[in-house]
């Protein structure tokens, strides 16, 4: 027998068993641990999805109050076609007045019998005393009142655009903004109240953003009413107010203005009022479709007004007051001119600001449509690529457990063995050093356009900037073309990942090699 | 002489307490190891169940336009999310056919499962600052949002923890532990003995969401305030009233009526809408105009909104399902 055969064996045991233990209570640890993180995962997971559907909503908010604006700013032309409408139909009787005035202060009485000495001519001095009385007392308040109106198209015009990009702003800054107060970092914080173990880190883009990051224009474009702001305008009230208004006492005062003289042809007055009855050419008519020439704007009133006081041999007065009166804005493309016509009157870029018709600074150029928000048109037509310009937001967000490395749980069981065989279970780093200390989480959430009703069938109404109906959702990251296989430019979702630092581009990597495996799984 | 073998020392029953030693390891290893692995699926469930309310909470109606306001619904929402998930998760199972008590799983007893759902206000989510509209229509409790947690506890003995098991007489004194129940939150562990407020949600869009109320009806220029869709005409006549509609007056009317000493012929700042979708071509029809025409575009998607006519190409390019996407047929 050998003599290691004879050495006693005692303890044997003892050592099977304290391996065994030692294997079964690292197992029992590993569960746990491994169940910790299950957990955890599920928890960053919640907080992005929460902090992504979150950003949606904050989105969808600011879309609903853009929308609600650009309603508002309709509502706007309307009251400035009134507005301009009221100053056109002033100026027509300021106009006639001074017509009629001319014509009358221009005739003198004849003497030449006794009917005319002591009839006709007192007769005709009355009058003549009535009308530069009337026309004495429209010019006398007309300056102050004109302007005033004036000012107040001026002032209608700013239309709705500066409170739009508020809007976008706050976006911006709360939502999308680094650092700082944001809403995925508050929504972090309250998660994690009291959490000493982990720094939470999220990014977040969005399809708001026009290109890859926010530096650039957001999909909201800059644009102009125009054409649609003259449909819509006009479906919003209609023209007969402006068009086919009763007179308001203009031909009957006309007519009590002038004493015994004869006015006749002052019961119908009418107006044009509406945007842009005269094209380019300068030509009028309503031109290129429906007469909407959205280049430029006024408001025409016309009378055939006629005034007669026949007294031969004394006086002979038969004249008419043709000329309309307008009160005409365009484009600087068209005419510099401000023209607020009435006879008598012919207001000019020479003139004051005050004085100034034309409907505020040409900010939208062409024409004299303000500026409002809409979606980036170019974004809405296709669907697939772009989804119809309705904006994404991809949260991404790191729980990093380094802060927990030197104090980790109970169960995160660490030891060395003959100082280079080790077992961690802290979760931190692998045997060959790779750092596992990160869980990375990302959600996509949609604003989407919905108009609710006749059972769900509208989705057939395109989004746009004109109606609160945007809603929020989360979403696949590749409802769109961002997170398909494309050679030519990282989707947003990898760009999200990126800015999490290397944990972050691991994550990319993954996901990367994922889209080239054609993988079409994700939620 | 010889002499007297000393007794060799019996070896018998050294196999039994070693085994018996080596059991009670093994065993107490074996019952840890099962009662850890309960642990973490019950864990998983109270997060699980604070996930699903913060779901449901989103799948209720958060507001109401209304004629003075939007009416928000946050506590309403919060409470129905509890209300609802809270029986449902009760048992740590989540599904909502089956109902039971509290699981006692084979060495893990956990408590009722409890979810709790409050409104997220100001001290949560900073209010967005909108800068001019802010305020207007959409009051500060419109911002809010709601947040869920769960609480629940497991102890690894059904029913008793250890000090109450043991009689704490003879050399077996004090407790062995002094509290083997854990509690779960939904988010995150019980630092400093109790789960914090659970995650956060922004709840509610602003938008006009109710199909089966006027929020989905069209607002005819010739109904006013009357028209079939109140809360959207209250919302913009608001922002129209408001200084971000500009401030309204009646200048115009002020330099007619001197010059004419008549009343003014129009209401020179009144408030007219027109909102008309798909059932009616996007286009509201006018009685009678001076133009000619009689319907005009009053909604993106309709004809004749030149400039913009992306929209009157998308209203003829988009489906009726989801998002307008193609409808997938099987």
């Amino acid at each position: 027998m050998r003599a290691w055969m004879r050495r006693p064996q005692r303890g044997q045991a003892l050592v099977l068993m304290a391996l065994t233990m030692l294997l079964v209570t690292m197992m029992v640890l590993v569960t746990l641990g491994m169940s910790m993180r299950v957990k955890e995962k599920m928890e960053v997971q919640q907080v992005a999805d929460a902090a992504a559907y979150s950003s949606a909503v904050a989105t969808s908010r600011v879309m609903n109050s853009m929308a609600l604006l650009n309603r508002v700013h309709i509502s706007n032309m309307v009251a400035l076609s009134a507005n301009q409408s009221l100053i056109s139909w002033s100026g027509l009787y300021f106009g006639v007045v001074n017509q009629f005035n001319d014509a009358i202060q221009g005739k003198s009485c004849r003497r030449v019998s006794r009917y005319c000495r002591r009839v006709v001519c007192p007769q005709w001095s009355q009058i003549q005393a009535a009308s530069r009385a009337e026309q004495a007392r429209v010019a006398g308040l007309w300056d102050g009142l004109d302007q005033a109106a004036a000012l107040q198209s001026n002032t209608w015009q700013k239309g709705v655009m500066e409170e739009q990009e508020e809007l976008k702003n706050a976006l911006i800054g709360y939502v999308f903004g680094e650092g700082g107060r944001t809403l995925t970092r508050e929504i972090i914080d309250a998660a994690t109240e009291g959490d000493p173990h982990a720094e939470w880190t999220p990014a977040i883009s969005s399809s708001v953003f026009k290109g890859d990051d926010r530096g650039g224009e957001t999909a909201f474009r800059r644009t102009t009413s125009r054409e649609a702001g003259t449909e819509a305008t006009h479906g919003s009230r209609g023209d007969t107010f402006v068009t086919s208004r009763a007179d308001g006492g203009l031909g009957s005062h006309i007519k009590g203005a002038f004493g015994a003289a004869t006015v006749s042809g002052t019961d119908s007055v009418d107006g044009e009022g509406w945007y842009g009855d005269e094209d380019a050419s300068g030509a009028t008519g309503y031109g290129t479709e429906y007469g909407f020439n959205p280049r430029s704007a006024n408001a025409r009133d016309q009378v055939s007004a006629r005034i007669t006081f026949m007294r031969p041999p004394c006086v002979e007065l038969n004249t008419s007051a043709s000329a309309p009166a307008w009160v005409f804005s365009d484009d600087r493309t068209i005419s510099t001119n401000d023209e607020h016509q009435f006879h008598g009157s012919m207001g000019a870029d020479s003139e004051s600001a005050t004085r100034r018709h034309t409907m505020g600074d040409c900010n939208s150029c062409p024409g004299i449509w303000v500026s409002f928000l809409d979606l980036d048109l170019d974004k809405v037509v296709n669907g697939d690529e772009h989804l119809f310009g309705q904006p994404k937001a991809i949260v991404a967000v790191k729980r990093d457990y380094s802060r927990r490395d030197e104090n980790g749980d109970p169960w995160a069981l660490r030891f060395t063995v003959d100082g280079n065989k080790s077992f961690d279970n802290r979760g931190v780093e692998t045997t060959d050093g790779a750092r596992i200390n990160v869980q990375l989480a990302a959600a996509t959430a949609l604003s989407y356009y919905h108009r609710p009703g006749d059972d769900g069938r509208r989705w057939v109404e395109p989004p746009t900037l004109f109606n609160p109906f945007w809603r929020a959702t989360l979403v696949s990251p590749a409802i769109d073309s961002d997170a398909r296989p494309n050679t030519s430019r990282p989707g947003r979702l990898q760009l999200t990942l990126d800015r999490l630092g290397a944990e972050g581009t691991q994550g990319r990597e993954v996901v990367d090699g994922l889209l080239s495996q054609g993988f079409k799984g994700w939620q | 002489m010889g002499t007297i073998p000393r007794p060799v020392p019996s070896r018998r029953g050294q196999a039994t307490v070693e085994l018996a030693i080596g059991l009670m390891l093994f065993v107490l290893l074996l019952v840890g190891g099962i009662h850890f692995g309960e642990m973490g699926m019950l864990a998983v469930k109270a997060t699980e169940a604070s996930s699903a309310a913060l779901w449901d909470a989103t799948g209720r109606l958060p507001h109401a336009y209304g004629r003075d306001g939007l009416a928000a619904y946050h506590d309403t929402v919060a409470s129905r999310a509890q209300d609802r998930i809270g029986p449902q998760y009760e048992d740590f199972d989540g599904r909502e056919d089956e109902r039971g008590r509290s699981p006692s799983l084979v060495f893990t007893r956990a408590s009722g499962l409890e979810v709790t759902c409050e409104v997220a206000g100001a001290d949560v989510f900073t209010p967005m600052d909108l800068g001019t509209v802010d305020g207007i229509y959409f009051s500060a409790n419109a911002q809010r949002g709601v947040r869920c947690t769960t609480t629940a506890e497991a102890s690894i003995l059904p029913g008793r923890t250890p000090q109450e098991f043991h009689t704490n007489t003879g050399w077996l004194t004090g407790p062995i532990l002094k509290d083997t129940a854990v509690q779960f939150c939904g988010v995150g562990r019980a630092w400093g003995g109790s789960c914090n407020q659970g995650t956060p949600i922004l709840i509610g869009e602003w938008a006009l969401m109710n199909p089966i109320s006027d929020e989905a009806g069209r607002c005819d220029v010739y109904d006013g305030e009357d028209c079939q869709n109140p809360g959207y005409y209250a919302a913009v006549k608001a922002y129209y009233d408001s200084p971000a509609g500009v401030p309204k007056g009646e200048d115009g009317s002020a330099l007619a009526e001197a010059v004419s000493r008549r009343s003014s012929p129009s209401d020179e700042d009144a408030f007219y809408m027109s909102f008309h979708g798909s059932e009616d071509g996007y286009q509201q029809r006018l009685d009678g105009t001076w133009v000619g025409r009689r319907t005009f575009t009053v909604t993106p998607g309709g004809p004749d909104f030149l400039g913009m006519d992306q929209y009157h190409e998308m209203a003829n390019t988009r489906s009726d399902c989801w998002l307008g996407l193609p409808c997938r047929r099987p």
